[in-house]
């Protein structure tokens, strides 16, 4: 895919995925939106500080039989601590977001039913919850275990929607015992909810981590 | 790219390296221990401990390998609960993420924290893994008292969760719930010798490491249960407890010294001189009459000269303790010598001029103690190679005046030395092997 000059500082910004509206250029990190082919800035996205996250832009890996490449990220700050939500563009076209904290990955897809429950339903009307709340999906029975008011960081990469620095939302992770992870995130606009697993690093055989000068690359993970 | 970044401490200024960067919230300044809020881009102090930093059984930023992962130590925590204090120490890797090393005494368990939520089935037990894991520990308030290093979340002395914990077999899974938060941790045992012969201090500088240092090998960390267990990790063996086994070794030195010169008290004391001339015939003298009041008591016969030229000269000494009532002898016999001379290292001399024997069990009785003393010259082959005229007829013939002192009872010191040693040994042992791990 050719890159494109970023419209603000002339940068070539790389796109990996002619599908996704919104770019950061990774010079100037003016936000971009894309259309039929050209790119205008629409405005600015927060420079993301440094981070130890062993996953960058361009990392490739394999997931439910799919091989992806990690597109974009989003990264989400609350008041005491701070997560990644990275894109990724799978082989058969469609994306992933891998939630990334405190050294935990889970991967999830958008599942718009869940929203239609009526306890997710209840929430999404503005509704409370707290640790223990339960969703039983498809018999599978989730709890909530960590509730979130987070704030967008910024962004880099390709992203299906803008990063404004303003934006807000109520983030509440849901697990079960069979390693399942259920998310759900509330923001002005509306409620979505994200269903999927936890995994470990090394189940989604990566390449192309970061590497880092004091810290050897695990051997499952070269 | 190294995995670490420097923030300033805005307290007193010194350069803190941020070892987690991305995920620490909250991390205590290395130099004058204030707490501070890193998780925005402008620092802030959180709390200001002006404590300096603990001695920790594993420095901030040493690491080791467990279960096959290098680990950093990058984070301490001290929590107590109404019963019990213990630490944890929050290790990190990019790669891997995080976990707990947990410090209760001598014990060590490592802990993972769940990504899967236990299921409840009822107050005393949960399922996870398909094992049924029983309450040991009801829910109960756990507070954090200090805290040292990085942390992924603000944590600050004075923070509480509920915590309970249950266990199965060996290994235990912590629940632990705040406002918002619910956490289950998994924690196995560990071997403390592993521990300390796994994690390496880390480089005196905040320089980052070459990677192409070998991580430090892994030492068989996980504790096996039972007879595999080494004596290193017996409970009483323990970092901080070097003060405590000299403390134990002095007081044991003490008593054994005191119990001894009691028991040793001198009962009965004679005294006897004896003109003793040199090369001459072998003298006699009847030192005094003692009394053997125990069953078996000690006996110590002394002997020796204040004639500052009994010089080159030996006097042999045989005694005999003649019982009265039975005319049995107790025979011992001892040296009285001293010589002098120069030779290429200069001056030296050997001997002294008293001479002590011991005999240990003498049965209750009256005694005579009589000392046979004969007196020898001997001659330095140096000296005699530059032989002064007179050298050789000096000596013979002179006479000297030697004393006899017998006592019953006395301080048995070759026993005091023996014992000396062996309560000495244990510490010397252990500083030798701390000295060889070091």
């Amino acid at each position: 895919m050719p890159d494109i000059s970023c419209p603000s500082c002339g940068g070539a910004v790389p796109l990996r995925r002619a599908a996704l509206p919104y770019a950061v250029c990774p010079y100037c990190q003016s936000l971009l939106v894309r259309d039929d082919g050209d790119l205008r800035a629409v405005g600015k996205s927060a420079v993301l500080p440094f981070d130890v996250s062993p996953i960058v832009i361009g990392t490739r890996g394999s997931a439910e039989g799919l091989a992806f490449e990690v597109v974009g990220r989003v990264r989400w700050g609350w008041t005491d601590g701070a997560w990644n939500e990275w894109l990724l563009a799978m082989g058969d076209g469609t994306t992933r977001w891998l939630g990334e904290a405190m050294g935990t990955f889970m991967l999830l897809a958008e599942a718009p039913e869940v929203c239609d429950l009526p306890a997710i339903k209840a929430f999404a009307d503005g509704g409370a919850i707290t640790p223990g709340y339960r969703v039983t999906i498809n018999g599978q029975r989730f709890r909530a275990a960590d509730i979130k008011q987070a704030r967008c960081l910024g962004g880099e990469g390709e992203l299906p929607f803008a990063t404004p620095p303003d934006w807000t939302m109520t983030s509440v992770d849901f697990r079960n015992p069979d390693g399942g992870s259920l998310s759900v995130q509330r923001d002005a606009h509306g409620t979505s909810a994200w269903l999927g697993r936890y995994c470990e690093l090394a189940d989604l055989k990566p390449s192309g981590l970061r590497r880092f000068a004091d810290w050897a690359l695990p051997e499952g993970l070269q | 790219m190294t995995g670490s970044k420097t923030i300033t401490c805005p307290n007193c200024g010194g350069s803190v390296a941020i070892r987690a960067a991305g995920y620490t919230v909250s991390v205590a300044c290395r130099y004058c221990g204030a707490l501070l809020d890193v998780a925005n881009p402008d620092v802030h102090l959180i709390a200001q401990y002006g404590e300096a930093v603990a001695q920790l059984a594993l420095p901030l930023g040493s690491r080791g390998v467990l279960f096959g992962v290098e680990w950093e130590v990058i984070g301490w925590q001290e929590r107590q609960d109404s019963s019990v204090s213990w630490t944890e120490f929050l290790l990190f890797n990019p790669y891997a993420g995080y976990r707990w090393l947990v410090h209760v005494e001598n014990h060590w368990q490592f802990g993972t924290m769940l990504a899967e939520a236990p299921q409840i089935d009822d107050d005393d037990c949960v399922r996870w893994r398909g094992e049924t894991w029983q309450l040991a520990d009801p829910p109960e308030t756990t507070e954090t008292t200090r805290v040292l290093g990085e942390f992924y979340w603000r944590v600050k002395a004075g923070d509480q969760v509920d915590a309970a914990s249950f266990v199965c077999g060996s290994e235990t899974l912590s629940f632990e719930r705040n406002a918002d938060e619910v956490t289950w941790t998994h924690l196995v045992n560990l071997r403390p010798s592993g521990i300390r012969s796994s994690f390496r201090a880390p480089p005196a500088d905040d320089a980052a490491e070459p990677s192409e240092a070998a991580p430090a090998a892994e030492e068989e960390a996980f504790a096996e249960p039972g007879l595999l267990a080494r004596w290193a990790d017996l409970p009483w063996y323990e970092d901080a407890d070097f003060p405590k086994v000299v403390l134990i070794a002095m007081l044991s030195v003490v008593l054994v010294y005191v119990g001894m010169d009691y028991l040793g008290t001198v009962s009965q004391s004679v005294s006897q001189q004896l003109a003793v001339q040199i090369d001459g015939p072998a003298v006699q003298t009847t030192v005094g009459t003692i009394t053997v009041g125990r069953a078996t008591q000690a006996v110590n016969l002394y002997a020796g000269t204040a004639d500052g030229t009994f010089v080159n000269k030996w006097v042999d000494i045989d005694y005999a303790l003649v019982n009265r009532a039975t005319q049995h002898a107790i025979r011992a016999d001892g040296t009285l010598e001293y010589y002098a001379g120069r030779d290429s290292d200069g001056n030296w001399t050997e001997g002294s001029y008293r001479t002590q024997v011991s005999v240990s069990t003498v049965p209750a009785g009256t005694y005579d103690v009589v000392a046979q003393a004969q007196g020898h010259h001997w001659t330095d082959p140096k000296a005699a190679a530059v032989a002064t005229a007179n050298g050789w007829d000096s000596v013979v013939g002179d006479t000297h005046t030697i004393w006899f002192v017998s006592q019953v009872g006395g301080m048995e010191w070759g026993v005091f030395w023996t014992v000396l040693v062996l309560i000495v040994i244990p510490p010397a042992v252990q500083i030798y092997v701390r000295a060889k791990r070091a």
